[in-house]
This record gives structure tokens, C-alpha cells and sequence, in this order.
């Protein structure tokens, strides 16, 4: 779940429902003569004779509305487009310096050793052993950030696994050979008996 | 934006706080507030489709006289409509409305995905599903010397426990619930501390 989208779908969602509310608002007055010194008059149709006649009068009227209907029309589809971003990266870049060359990791491999390593630690800790876990790395590639989703047995001891899946990433921080790996950690359980 | 909780409220803290727990909350809110996935989607379905509209008419409207062509017959209406039809009228309330409800879905934090939890780690961040949560308690709850069937609810800061008990005498049950949940609650540690609340029903078998 990338962040960014959350915070473009808030703007967004604010930037559509300020100007509906505000043309709604206004066309509503004006319909009940609320303002009709600053509006108009509530009598006159929507379409006016002098909107007509300009719209007749300039050719470019048309086109100019077809060319800023359709920006509109792209901009909504690239929103569209950003739900269905996950932000996973495909590698991660272990050499922070970059005169020294470039080395990269799968995240798929790296994501899938920490799996592994979660599944037998929450175990070893105790706990029962988990039932799914999900990891993936997104972010940047030189400065990942860690998604981990644990589901565990609703009998099993939630701490003991804490505790396990604390060591696992602390081992993959190790083994990345880095400190700052920043990581959420989702946890769920289901029902087993 | 969400205001961190200031004052937690009267629950002892169970460990000493080894990481400061209102950049935890903060983080936490962050990483947990919903995204709007659903109602940006629908917005930007009917957002193109509006401009998809919008462009059709205006083509054809550029073009008119000079193309053999349908006339709009159904944008008839529209340039007869008045300020004071009850159609126009009715529409601008939707769209005043809709207007709001987009407003508040977008300030608004909403209510987080998880619970978060407190953390030894100050770069990870810890959450439980709130159904994962209602059934890992149901099952400690259940878990109680004479607790036939549990069930639990969750509310913002409060744990309802619903325990029905075989027993004929169960005044020592509610207590035995009580602690056996808020003790798994305290080794959980979520951020924003809840209150256990249980009661006890007497079930004929």
C-alpha cells in the first residue's frame, strides 16, 4: 500500500467535492433568488440568449471546451490508474556509494527469505506455527521500506510471535547489511478449530 | 489530520515505554489511515466519464453545419431548462451534497484499518486487523474454566465481551474474563488503550 496514493486520493477527493459543492451551492441560490442582485434572476433559463449568441459568435468555443474536457478526461484516468499501484520495488540496491559500482538484490528473494525466516521463528518462539505470511519491499530501491503481513492461528500466542517476527527483521537488516529498514508489520488471525 | 492522544487516559501503562509513543501513534495513524481507494475509484469512473461526455458534445457541437450529422435531440431540454425548475434545482442539491460528502471523506481520517500496537522497534510499526483482534480475544475469553461461548466487539477504546457460561453459579465469571483479557490486552499493548467490559450469560444446556 503506497502512501502516495492515499494522499493524492485525498486531494483528489477534496479538489471535486470543493467545486461541486461551490457550483452546486451557487446555482442553488440562484434558483432561489437568494442573491439574485449578485446572480441574476431566478427566472431566466440556465442557458441565456447572451451565452448562446457567444458560443455562436466565437468559433474556438467548441474546440477549446473539447480540449479541456478531454485534459479533464486523462487526469481522471490517470487517477484511475494510481489505485493500482502497489509501489513494490523489483530490486534493492545494497551499495550506497555509488562510485563503488552497483549491487542489487532481487526484493522477490530478499522478500522471500524473510518469509521463510518468519514462518520458523514465530514457531521456534512458540507460538503456533503461523498460517501465511506476505512480505514485499517498496519504496526506492536505496532506501526500501518493508510491508509484512503475519496471519497467525487465533490460539497462538501473539507476543511469543512479536518476538519472532522481530528477530526475522532484524536478521534480514543484518544480512542487507543496513540499519535502516523501515518496516509495518500487519498481523491477523483466523480461526483454526 | 488526526490529533495525537495527548492523555491516554487513567489505564497504567504496562511497560515502561522504551520508544516515544506519540511518534509511535503518530507513525501508526500514517501508515493505518484508509486510503479512499473506493471512493476516488468511483469519483474518477464518473469523472472521465463526464469528460468523455463533454468532449463528444463539444465535437459535435464544433462541427455542426458542416457535417451530416444526428441532431442531440436529448440536449433539447437542457436549453429550455430555467434557474427555477424544480429539475435544476434538484440537481444542484446532489451536487451540493455529493460535494460535502466528497469533502469530508477527504478530511476526515477515517477509521484506521488496524490497531496499532506499541512497538520495541522505533522503525517498525505494528498493527492487528480489528477481526483478527475480536477473534484472538473471543478465543482467550473462551479459553476461561466454564466459559461455554464468547464473543467480542470492538469499539474505539472499549472491548465488549459477551461470555455464556453452563454454570449455575458464575459471579467469580466476569471477574476471571475480565482479567484473562486484559492481561493478553496489556502484553498486546495497543497504542491507544482499551477498556474491558464483560458480561456473563447463564445458558441452559
Amino acid at each position: 500500500m503506497s502512501h502516495r496514493t492515499a494522499v493524492v486520493n485525498r486531494i483528489g477527493l477534496a479538489l471535486v467535492g470543493l467545486i461541486l459543492l461551490v457550483a452546486g451551492a451557487a446555482a442553488l441560490a440562484r434558483g432561489l433568488g437568494l442573491a439574485s442582485g449578485l446572480l441574476g434572476s431566478r427566472t431566466s433559463p440556465v442557458v441565456s440568449k447572451a451565452i448562446a449568441a457567444y458560443t455562436a459568435r466565437n468559433s474556438w468555443f467548441w474546440p477549446a471546451l473539447a480540449i479541456v474536457a478531454l485534459l479533464v478526461t486523462l487526469l481522471a484516468l490517470r487517477w484511475l490508474l494510481h489505485q493500482a499501484r502497489t509501489g513494490t520495488i523489483r530490486y534493492v540496491n545494497l551499495e550506497p556509494d555509488p562510485g563503488h559500482g552497483a549491487t542489487h538484490l532481487s526484493s522477490r528473494a530478499a522478500a522471500a527469505a524473510l518469509e521463510d525466516d518468519v514462518a520458523d521463528s514465530v514457531h521456534q518462539e512458540g507460538a503456533a506455527r503461523s498460517e501465511r505470511v506476505h512480505a514485499t519491499l517498496d519504496g526506492a530501491p536505496s532506501a526500501p521500506h518493508l510491508a509484512l503481513a503475519v496471519v497467525l492461528p487465533d490460539r497462538a500466542d501473539p507476543t511469543a510471535a512479536r518476538h519472532g517476527i522481530q528477530r526475522a527483521v532484524d536478521r534480514l537488516r543484518r544480512s542487507l547489511e543496513t540499519d535502516r529498514l523501515p518496516a509495518t508489520v500487519q498481523m491477523h488471525t483466523t480461526r483454526t478449530h | 489530520m488526526t490529533s495525537p492522544e495527548l492523555h491516554p487516559g487513567p489505564e497504567p501503562v504496562p511497560e515502561p515505554p522504551q520508544v516515544d509513543e506519540r511518534a509511535q501513534r503518530r507513525a501508526a495513524a500514517r501508515a493505518f489511515r484508509p486510503s479512499r481507494k473506493v471512493p476516488a475509484t468511483v469519483t474518477a469512473v464518473l469523472l472521465a466519464a463526464a469528460g468523455l461526455a463533454t468532449v463528444i458534445a463539444a465535437v459535435a457541437a464544433a462541427t455542426r453545419g458542416r457535417a451530416q450529422q444526428p441532431p442531440l435531440t436529448w440536449l433539447a431540454p437542457l436549453g429550455r431548462a430555467r434557474w427555477d425548475d424544480p429539475a435544476t434545482l434538484i440537481t444542484a442539491a446532489v451536487a451540493c451534497l455529493l460535494g460535502l460528502l466528497l469533502l469530508v471523506l477527504a478530511l476526515t481520517p477515517g477509521r484506521p484499518r488496524l490497531i496499532a500496537l506499541a512497538s520495541e522497534d522505533p522503525q517498525t510499526i505494528t498493527g492487528i486487523t480489528r477481526a483478527g483482534l475480536r477473534r484472538h480475544l473471543a478465543t482467550v475469553a473462551a479459553g476461561v474454566d466454564g466459559v461455554s461461548r464468547a464473543r467480542v466487539r470492538l469499539g474505539r477504546r472499549r472491548v465488549e465481551v459477551k461470555a455464556a457460561t453452563p454454570l449455575r453459579d458464575a459471579r467469580e465469571l466476569p471477574g476471571q474474563v475480565t482479567q484473562a483479557v486484559t492481561t493478553r490486552l496489556e502484553e498486546l499493548r495497543p497504542l491507544r488503550p482499551m477498556r474491558v467490559h464483560v458480561s456473563v450469560r447463564e445458558r441452559e444446556e
